[in-house]
């Protein structure tokens, strides 16, 4: 924190939990304060995000961090296989995925939508293990993140899953 | 030498071990005691006859398999196998088998020596089974660690979502005000009664497990009237199962309509849980002076109240109503359905693609 940091409710200390040999983007540790999430993000403002997320106030809480970072929130699912067809139909610049859903689990929906077409897709999860995180690595995902989550973790991580998708993209 | 031979067969008879031997056509040529006490049959009985006697049905080519080795001038041994006795027992034998030979070298028949080993055998099985039972436990253990493990983080989320929100909707603020802080305090306690009671018989599968409405709505509200200043809380609740998922879900939508009730009415609070054709009504009222005739939830809601539209529509499938009584005061009803279970696994091919 420096020491310097104001004696803020909304400071935390945002640490990157993913591995530097990953394809998943490494940021260096950065401190972020709900002050800074005011007007948005500028990655983020205008995209428009699926959420797929089983759990009622997850789910409302993620709408929310999503509209505070300015995006446009198309559609929302509560299991894998309707997350699927919202996102096919809606077809968004971003999809947050749950893994662990009733009907289909996150990853088996995940990988369905990047065999239709490419799309950020960034999973959010409370499963800790490695074996998830390189599967969603293998389908080729753009982030892990780990529950819980809030608005100061959720955003920074959605920018650089988001400009990494798009340096991806340019790349091909 | 017949002092050696009578000093042999002494130590043959003596022998804990069955000792036989048969010539190579498998007719037995001797039995001692321990291979009469072993298999039933008396020595004189079986000397003379075929081996196959004490052959169980189950292995037919086992005797001249034997046979046709002895006469390779093989030696068997340690060979566990299974032996049949006069009564039709079948019993665990080890058997070593050697060739016998004449003063020219030529082989003609074998001696066997036959311990019995049906109780290691038996003490073996058994164990294995242990092993087994063990196993099993153990794995159902770890699974029901990884489900405790797993439904913990899940209520840090709840957790880390209410305060979130609550620092979304102040933003603007730079600060919750306390009043919010306290009533986060109460969600927090509501989720650690329903995990110690979720905890209590914890299964593999979250899925599998069912807990008394009228169990955790209990306890509920008795922490509730703990902090509502005096002020009653009465209920009525039907002895109706819950799936874990929906008493989380439940026991926060109680916890924030019974806070509203106390802090926005006067009078007593009733909170009750009537269940029918697989339907489940909570009703919460107040004796306060009720909605005002404008209200709309979706357009007036606090995020409490959002909190609640959105736990009762999207976790329990259910929907809600605001009214107010006839006889005065608020009432809020959520109905929504007692699921059997969680459906789970569907195939991906099964889901239509638009």
């Amino acid at each position: 924190m420096n020491g310097i940091m104001p004696p803020s409710f909304f400071v935390f200390q945002w640490t990157p939990m993913l591995a530097s040999d990953s394809q998943y983007p490494a940021r260096e540790p950065t401190t972020l304060s709900l002050n800074h999430l005011r007007d948005g993000s500028d990655v983020l403002r205008g995209k428009h995000v699926v959420i797929v997320e089983d759990e009622g106030l997850t789910q409302l809480q993620l709408r929310k961090i999503c509209l505070l970072a300015g995006m446009e929130v198309v559609g929302t699912a509560m299991d894998g296989a309707q997350g699927i067809q919202e996102v096919l139909q809606t077809r968004p610049d971003i999809v947050l995925m749950d893994i662990k859903m009733p009907i289909l689990d996150g990853l088996k929906a995940a990988a369905r939508i990047l065999e239709e077409f490419s799309v950020c897709v960034v999973m959010l999860t409370a499963y800790d293990m490695e074996d998830y995180k390189a599967e969603a690595e293998e389908l080729g995902t753009c982030g892990y993140i780990f529950k819980p989550v809030n608005a100061t973790l959720l955003i920074p991580q959605l920018e650089a899953a988001y400009s990494q998708f798009t340096s991806r993209a340019e790349a091909h | 030498m017949q002092t050696d031979q009578a000093l042999l067969a002494a130590i043959v008879n003596s022998s804990e071990d069955a000792i036989v031997s048969k010539d190579l056509n498998g007719i037995v040529t001797s039995w001692n005691r321990a291979a009469e006490r072993i298999y039933g049959w008396k020595a004189e009985e079986i000397i003379g006859r075929s081996k196959a006697l004490v052959i169980p049905p189950d292995l037919p080519d086992e005797l001249s398999n034997i046979l046709a080795r002895i006469r390779a001038g093989e030696w068997i041994e340690h060979y566990e196998t299974r032996r049949m006795r006069k009564d039709g027992t079948i019993i665990d034998v080890a058997i070593s088998i050697s060739p016998v030979r004449d003063t020219n070298g030529q082989i003609t028949g074998a001696a066997t020596i036959v311990r019995d080993i049906t109780e290691r055998k038996r003490s073996e099985r058994e164990l294995q089974q242990r092993k087994a039972e063990v196993e099993m436990l153990n794995r159902r253990l770890t699974r029901a660690m990884q489900e405790t493990h797993h439904r913990v983080k899940n209520n840090l989320q709840i957790v880390c979502a209410m305060i979130d929100m609550q620092s979304i909707e102040y933003i603007q603020q730079g600060s919750v005000p306390l009043a919010e802080l306290l009533r986060l305090g109460h969600h927090i306690r509501t989720l650690a009664i329903v995990h110690d009671l979720l905890t209590k018989s914890i299964r593999e599968e979250e899925a599998d497990q069912r807990i008394s409405a009228r169990v955790i709505i209990g306890q509920l509200l008795q922490l509730l009237e703990q902090t509502s200043a005096g002020r009653k809380i009465h209920s009525t609740v039907e002895e109706v199962e819950l799936l874990s998922k929906q008493a989380v879900t439940l026991s926060l939508v109680i916890n924030e309509l019974v806070s509203n009730a106390v802090k926005h009415a006067a009078g007593n609070v009733d909170v009750s849980l009537e269940a029918q054709d697989g339907t489940a009504e909570l009703s919460v009222s107040d004796d306060g002076t009720g909605f005002p005739p404008d209200f709309d939830p979706m357009i007036q809601a606090n995020l409490g109240l959002e909190l609640v539209l959105e736990l009762v529509r999207r976790d329990l499938q259910g929907n809600i109503a605001f009214e107010n009584k006839p006889e005065g005061g608020a009432r809020v009803r959520a109905r929504f359905p007692l699921a059997q279970s969680i459906q789970n696994d569907l195939s991906v091919s099964e889901v239509p693609i638009p």
